[in-house]
């Protein structure tokens, strides 16, 4: 199962310990860490379940690319973070 | 009766409060350091609700049943999710307007341009139209006949 850990900066809104799910891809995972935590859905997807705007994904250290579809892969021992996307100049 | 009045900033919502002396105080804010894009006072329902525009995490929605002292998250309104998502389909960004309706419905006007109806206090919604113009503001009335 995949690891998952969240930016300190979500806590602040909600209460979000690390924990593993199922998935092969980034789509599955957070479909299932939503299922198990409804309310963290629209804090990372936006209404066409896209990933927010300002919201990023790492697997394994690597920021995903598909931030519509989610389609980036997830292995069984992959640690996935998720983090606030930092932006503006 | 004492007076109150809400004040939303972009880092938090502000309560003014009126003494029985005429002294009016302002109490500690809700919601510090969020910009706090609407609020909507109790009507008869009894309820009130804040709307926050957290920036990284999205538009939300909170109602408080006790005037202010304490809140609960519901429902953000969002735009119905299409087949294919693309860059271009819509999300809600900003709750921009909050308005009574009959029967304590609750309606929201959103940036982008949306108009929404929930009927059981903001647990759930209705999104009417989508392809507004920007929505500035929602109020009901009556015409008075000439």
């Amino acid at each position: 199962m995949a690891q998952i850990a969240f930016t300190p900066n979500l806590s602040r809104h909600l209460d979000c310990p690390s924990l593993a799910v199922d998935g092969s891809t980034v789509a599955e995972v957070l479909s299932a860490l939503c299922a198990a935590h409804t309310q963290l859905r629209s804090y990372l997807l936006d209404d066409q379940d896209r990933l927010r705007k300002h919201v990023t994904v790492f697997v394994d250290n690597v920021q995903i690319k598909d931030r519509i579809g989610l389609s980036d892969t997830v292995q069984e021992s992959s640690s996935v973070y998720i983090a606030q996307a930092l932006s503006g100049g | 009766m004492t007076k109150v009045c809400w004040i939303g900033t972009r880092k938090g919502l502000l309560k003014v409060q009126q003494s029985e002396a005429g002294i009016w105080s302002l109490s500690a804010p809700d919601f510090t350091g969020e910009p706090v894009t609407m609020v909507l006072p109790q009507n008869g329902s009894g309820s009130m609700y804040v709307a926050l525009n957290l920036g990284h995490f999205g538009p939300k929605l909170h109602r408080s049943d006790d005037a202010g002292i304490s809140w609960q998250e519901c429902t953000a309104p969002g735009f119905p999710k299409l087949k294919s998502a693309s860059d271009a389909a819509k999300s809600v960004e900003i709750i921009w307007i909050l308005e009574y309706g009959a029967d304590h419905e609750l309606w929201a006007g959103t940036v982008p341009a949306g108009l929404f109806r929930s009927k059981d206090r903001g647990d759930s919604w209705q999104s009417l139209a989508v392809n507004l113009a920007a929505i500035y503001c929602v109020k009901f009335g009556q015409l008075q006949p000439v």
